[in-house]
């Protein structure tokens, strides 16, 4: 199932969240959301998921428009809030049975005891969930959003406060889900988005600034680049035939820049290179290219 | 709807609201009952209830608020309601599931009153010798009073963000409805012209009708009236609030 999210716009008061924000979620695709605090990505997420309406565009899910049918959609939507909130003096398999309810699941203590065991519940089943830790309730929350199967996950901030174990987990989790879910998630954290998502939408002030495909950034390669500045001008030719080098671009007169996924064999060889002709080297400079510097970039 | 109302009576009972609230009717009206001198039935020289149904519904007055006040200001201080109102259900099943279970615990507390009623009857001369057509319509409009604390109540929870202002609003607001008419009519300024009118349009007029026994149609219509005005008002207010 595709989300298409068309010019939507949002007020607060006399605040604009979102200023005609614009994106495309596909098919069974992780979609990282990442904006720095207060850029609409939660108010994006409450649209989609149905609870907010928007005071203008659309929000179609397969097609249909969300404001068309939202009591239907919504059976196909799984979404998890940023602080998950949950009812703690429920039993974990009472809470899913109840919250499953309105979505007539056959079977649900069958549905129920499956999830339990997926999202690695098991041995907490027989706890109220106001007595399990953050990384547990976390997975209660996820396996809430599970309980009816639905086609699109929204899921906001959803590794937030865990330990680097549960962080893992639930990473992987969400990854198997991505194989056949639609997901949308947002996250402050770049590396998430680097290891889980195929696409990339940043939003700054209520705005998309960049739609970008995860993998286009090198970063599944870890390629590292570096600028080299010569004492002399210099072209990339002599540069070229080299092959630790990936990449290769002059930059000014004296510095290009390079691409490489073998760091030291790239600047011994760059180095021989330079003393052959003669140039003298006077920097090596590490570039950023990745998901932080863009992010940086385009939502200062 | 069913799930929401089976989890709010259950949290009834898990939590000691439910118990405090049934246990602190009983104890209270057993105390002006059977023990305070100035209004014991045992004293008396008549074989009557009226001590109970007068007494009732200033109790609920102060009771339902507070089993009610929770019901949406915890859900949306929590962050549940989000996760409700993404469901596939309407704000109206939220709104009537936690009305019908605040009304069910109100009427599990009315429950144990039958003991009254047989205490009484027992005490007749000759044995039952008692108007039991007023009790039965006194019931009934405590009933039904109740209903609309309930909705009063679950309506200031919708608007209030913060439990203790809406246990306030609430009571505030089933205060006027009981008392607050009835007292506007004896202002000079309607006095003689629309007194009367200005009596029906609160709920203590139409307790007191049915309380005779005679259970008039208008006096029904009036509190499920009252309960739908305010089912439908918390509903604007949930989808207001979503804004």
């Amino acid at each position: 199932m595709s989300i298409v999210v068309k010019d939507l716009v949002k007020y607060y008061g006399d605040t604009k969240a979102l200023n005609g924000l614009c994106f495309e979620a596909q098919k069974n695709n992780i979609t990282g959301f990442l904006g720095p605090n207060g850029a609409g990505k939660t108010t994006t997420m409450k649209i989609i998921s149905g609870y907010l309406t928007a005071d203008n565009g659309i929000v179609t899910i397969n097609g249909t428009n969300l404001s068309d049918d939202p009591v239907n959609i919504r059976k196909k939507i799984g979404y998890l809030p940023e602080h998950n909130p949950l009812y703690p003096s429920l039993y974990v398999p009472e809470y899913l049975k109840s919250m499953g309810q309105p979505y007539h699941i056959p079977q649900i203590d069958k549905r129920v005891q499956l999830l339990i065991e997926r999202v690695g519940l098991s041995d907490h089943q027989y706890k109220k969930i106001g007595a399990l830790s953050k990384g547990l309730k976390q997975r209660v929350g996820l396996a809430r959003t599970l309980l009816h199967d639905p086609k699109v996950l929204i899921l906001d901030e959803p590794t937030t406060g865990l330990d680097p174990n549960q962080l893992v987990e639930i990473r992987n989790l969400i990854i198997e889900l991505g194989k056949e879910k639609t997901i949308i998630l947002s996250t402050h954290i770049m590396q998430e988005i680097q290891a889980i998502c195929q696409k990339a939408v940043i939003i700054a002030k209520g705005k998309v600034v960049a739609n970008v495909n995860v993998k286009e950034l090198d970063i599944e390669n870890h390629l590292k680049h570096f600028e080299f500045e010569f004492a002399h001008p210099i072209s990339v030719k002599p540069f070229k035939n080299l092959s630790e080098i990936v990449e290769i671009e002059a930059v000014s007169k004296n510095i290009i820049r390079i691409g490489t996924s073998v760091e030291k064999a790239a600047k011994i060889a760059l180095f021989n290179v330079a003393t052959e002709l003669n140039n003298p080297l006077l920097d090596i400079r590490t570039i950023q290219t990745n998901m932080e510097e863009i992010f940086q970039n385009l939502t200062q | 709807m069913i799930s929401i109302f089976v989890r709010e009576i259950k949290h009834f009972f898990d939590s000691t609201i439910g118990i405090m609230v049934v246990g602190v009717f009983l104890l209270i009206t057993s105390l002006f009952l059977f023990v305070f001198p100035d209004t014991s039935i045992l004293l008396s020289p008549y074989v009557s209830l009226d001590v109970f149904f007068d007494l009732a519904p200033s109790l609920f007055l102060f009771l339902i608020p507070a089993i009610t006040m929770r019901s949406i200001a915890e859900e949306r201080q929590e962050g549940t309601l989000e996760v409700l109102l993404t469901q596939p259900i309407r704000p109206f099943d939220v709104i009537v599931g936690k009305l019908l279970a605040s009304w069910i615990l109100v009427l599990l507390a009315l429950v144990p009153t039958v003991v009254y009623f047989i205490t009484l009857y027992q005490l007749g001369d000759p044995r039952g010798n008692m108007d039991s057509g007023a009790i039965l319509g006194s019931y009934l409009g405590l009933v039904l009073l109740s209903g609309a604390y309930c909705a009063i109540g679950v309506f200031a929870s919708t608007i209030a963000d913060n439990q203790i202002v809406a246990y306030i609003f609430g009571t505030f607001l089933a205060f006027l409805f009981f008392y607050g008419f009835f007292y506007f009519s004896f202002l000079p300024i309607v006095v003689g012209q629309i007194d009367e009118l200005i009596q029906m349009f609160g709920m203590d007029y139409h307790y007191r009708s049915i309380s005779q026994g005679v259970i008039d149609f208008r006096d029904v219509c009036y509190f499920f009236s009252t309960i739908i005005f305010f089912v439908f008002s918390g509903i604007l207010m949930v989808e207001k609030k979503k804004q």
